[in-house]
């Protein structure tokens, strides 16, 4: 204790401080990223397991496989000049040969890990019945073409939601009790419902009823001539999309983040920012919003990761040309390559978001530690 | 003499409850001399902290009743709106080490901006000015300068609580409220930091307002002494005599209560609990408690100015103006 409080000889220069915090953020950045990787191959490995039913999924082809050859063979006119023997032997070849031709001779934990390489590498081969808008049939040609409508929207989603979000919940915290307050909590119950269900409820209205503004789809059909036209249309058909995704979330996130700030607001340090007669914007600002973001970060995450798992059927329902249409249109033609690339896509994005927001927070949160060290003194 | 910097008049804060208003701060009057240090001294709960948060004007929203004046530099604060108050009395003229001053910290800010910020609103200083007056400042509590650059949870909450009160002299104030500076912390540090003020009230001629339930380590540093019972102020001394002889039946109690060093006494304890500020008695406050509650104490007395200088407010001293020790 002593020896802390009488520190004059424990002198850091302050320029090598700041590029500690730099360093800091840096190694925080890559064990976070690293942590993120490995549960993205776990988790993409956990959906090879199941979608190939733990192996077991290799012997119903091989049972397919005999039952097809010796049906082939029994329909052929030929075999009845060969002896039963060499019948068995023409089967058992042919059988080898199939086998061979989709690699189920080697055992299945060697080509798991194949699936997982040329999962994570999205090197897919080719879709069963898909195709791609330029008619490829290439998984990759088919995912590229979806990925840039799916992350237009849920990033303009997601940020508009966030902001929004932000600044409803300082807006509620100063007029605590009032009567949008009371709203706001009233309606925050609402929020267990996803935004596709809202999304139906808006399409009823706006475009069936009122006929403000498109069913769905992405850009009018045939496309506008000039670029600004066609970014225009193209924010039409996301207006309701965007909303939806908003009513779905706004309540249940602004009620909670309003209640952070309360809390964040009842700190000594808020009074004595008062205390130091600094104005009440700053106070806002620099005393309430700046600690409280961290905490309310960490909400924005789970709340993305329930918007990430909706938007495959918010697309569906707003016909918008991304990744969740593609996989609801995969899943019912049973086109598996698509399907696994979904998955391990949808995955990618998903530990994305939580990356950049874990940077986001080590660079708001000067207390962010990693595991036992930290920078304690 | 030095003139008189604070002069407290009739000062009132209540606020407002579900069973009626909370009596925090009921009446209160008292004169600060510039470079003084008042010690305010009583039980927890008995208005201390109101008491400096009405100075200060940082009122929380379930106030009923804020009134009278405050009298600070030959002008009344308690007539300036909000905006002028802010900018013209918070920090440049009075600043204030809050309780659990270690919590005062913003953890999300570095120290040195958090010292500097006033500086820059207030003074219009430029931010190499501020950092150099910042740094000065650090100095006088005794913290190393490159501690400055360091977020508050790097540090240690005694060194928190230093950095605290080197916020509070950064903006040179003619008056700091110290409420319970010390509270929260071992006595080690508790001993270091009141080391600390005395070096400063020595070395820069600052008046204090020390808020305290220890009084004890307030005798180090006080010039006068306030008594606080139940949102009354019942009695107002110079320290000199305060210690030695006071006047109100409780601060005697209040005083056989503390131990000392030289003398060989047996310690007392006042029975009971101080009165509800809500519908606090009529007469006497302290009435219920005290050994020495004759008829008159029914009805409320009177503030008396003693010989000394003193002021009590208790009817054994009313009238004569002579201490009559039971």
């Amino acid at each position: 204790m002593q020896n802390i409080e009488t520190t004059q000889g424990r002198s850091v220069p302050a320029r090598k401080r700041k590029s500690s915090s730099l360093g800091r953020i840096l190694k925080y950045t890559l064990v976070r990223g690293t942590t993120l990787l490995i549960t993205v191959v776990i988790g993409v490995y956990l959906a090879i397991l199941i979608a190939n039913g733990g192996g077991y999924v290799d012997e119903m082809r091989k049972g397919q496989i005999r039952e097809q050859v010796s049906l082939e063979l029994a329909g052929n006119q030929e075999m009845q000049f060969l002896t039963l023997k060499e019948r068995r032997e023409l089967e058992d070849s042919m059988v080898q040969i199939r086998t061979e031709k989709l690699g189920l001779d080697r055992p299945f934990m060697v080509r798991s890990f194949e699936y997982l390489w040329n999962g994570l590498t999205l090197n897919l081969g080719s879709a069963e019945y898909l195709l791609s808008d330029s008619g490829s049939r290439q998984v990759r040609n088919i995912l590229g073409e979806r990925l840039a409508p799916t992350l237009l929207l849920m990033a303009t989603g997601q940020l508009v939601l966030f902001f929004s979000g932000v600044s409803l919940a300082l807006f509620l915290s100063r007029r605590y009790g009032s009567f949008l307050d009371k709203f706001v909590i009233a309606m925050a119950p609402t929020s267990s419902a996803p935004a596709w269900f809202y999304g139906i409820f808006l399409i009823l209205i706006f475009a069936a009823l009122l006929g403000w503004l498109p069913f769905g789809g992405m850009i009018d059909a045939p496309p506008p001539q000039t670029a600004f036209l066609r970014s225009l249309s193209i924010l039409k058909h996301m207006i309701l999309p965007v909303l939806a995704l908003i009513i779905s979330s706004v309540f249940s996130t602004s009620y909670s983040w309003r209640t952070f700030f309360l809390i964040y607001s009842s700190e000594d340090y808020v009074d004595m920012a008062k205390a130091k007669g600094l104005s009440d914007r700053a106070i806002e600002r620099r005393y309430v919003l700046r600690p409280t973001l961290p905490t309310i970060i960490t909400s924005f995450a789970l709340t993305l990761i329930t918007l990430w798992t909706g938007a495959i059927v918010l697309e569906t329902v707003f016909a918008w040309p991304g990744i969740g249409r593609l996989t609801q249109q995969a899943i019912n033609l049973f086109d598996t390559p698509v399907i696994v690339s979904t998955v391990v896509i949808y995955a990618y994005l998903l530990a994305l978001t939580v990356f950049l927001l874990d940077i986001i927070y080590s660079l708001v949160d000067p207390r962010v530690k990693l595991g036992g060290g930290g920078t304690r003194s | 003499m030095s003139k008189v910097l604070l002069d407290v008049r009739n000062l009132k804060l209540y606020f407002r409850t579900r069973s009626g208003p909370v009596q925090a701060v009921d009446d209160v009057s008292f004169k600060l001399r510039a470079g003084h240090t008042l010690a305010v001294v009583g039980e927890s709960g008995c208005g201390k902290t109101s008491l400096a948060k009405a100075i200060l004007r940082l009122l929380p929203r379930n106030i009923s009743t804020y009134s009278g004046s405050v009298i600070f530099d030959g002008e009344d604060i308690m007539k300036y709106d909000d905006e002028k108050f802010r900018k013209e009395i918070r920090w440049s003229k009075i600043a204030m080490v809050p309780q659990a001053s270690m919590n005062s910290l913003n953890p999300v800010i570095r120290i040195e901006d958090q010292l500097a910020e006033p500086l820059l609103i207030h003074e219009k200083l430029t931010k190499q000015q501020a950092s150099v007056r910042v740094n000065e400042v650090f100095k006088i509590v005794g913290l190393p300068v490159d501690f400055l650059q360091r977020y508050p949870f790097e540090l240690s909450g005694g060194m928190r609580q230093r950095a605290t009160i080197a916020m509070a002299l950064a903006s040179n104030p003619k008056l700091v409220v110290l409420d319970e500076p010390s509270s929260a912390l071992d006595l080690l540090t508790q001993a270091n930091l009141m080391n600390v003020l005395k070096k400063i009230k020595h070395e820069i001629n600052t008046t204090f307002i020390l808020i305290t339930h220890d009084i004890g380590t307030a005798s180090e540093l006080a010039d006068e002494v306030a008594v606080m019972y139940a949102g009354e102020m019942i009695e107002y001394n110079s320290a000199e005599y305060f210690y030695t002889d006071a006047h109100h039946p409780y601060s005697q109690k209040l005083m056989a209560s503390v131990p000392t060093l030289r003398e060989d006494k047996e310690l007392q304890f006042i029975p009971g609990q101080p009165p509800s500020l809500i519908n606090p008695p009529q007469g006497c406050r302290f009435a219920a408690r005290c050994e020495m509650k004759f008829a008159k104490c029914s009805i409320h007395p009177n503030t008396t100015q003693l010989a000394d200088g003193a002021t009590v407010q208790c009817w054994l001293h009313d009238k004569t103006g002579e201490v009559k020790h039971a």
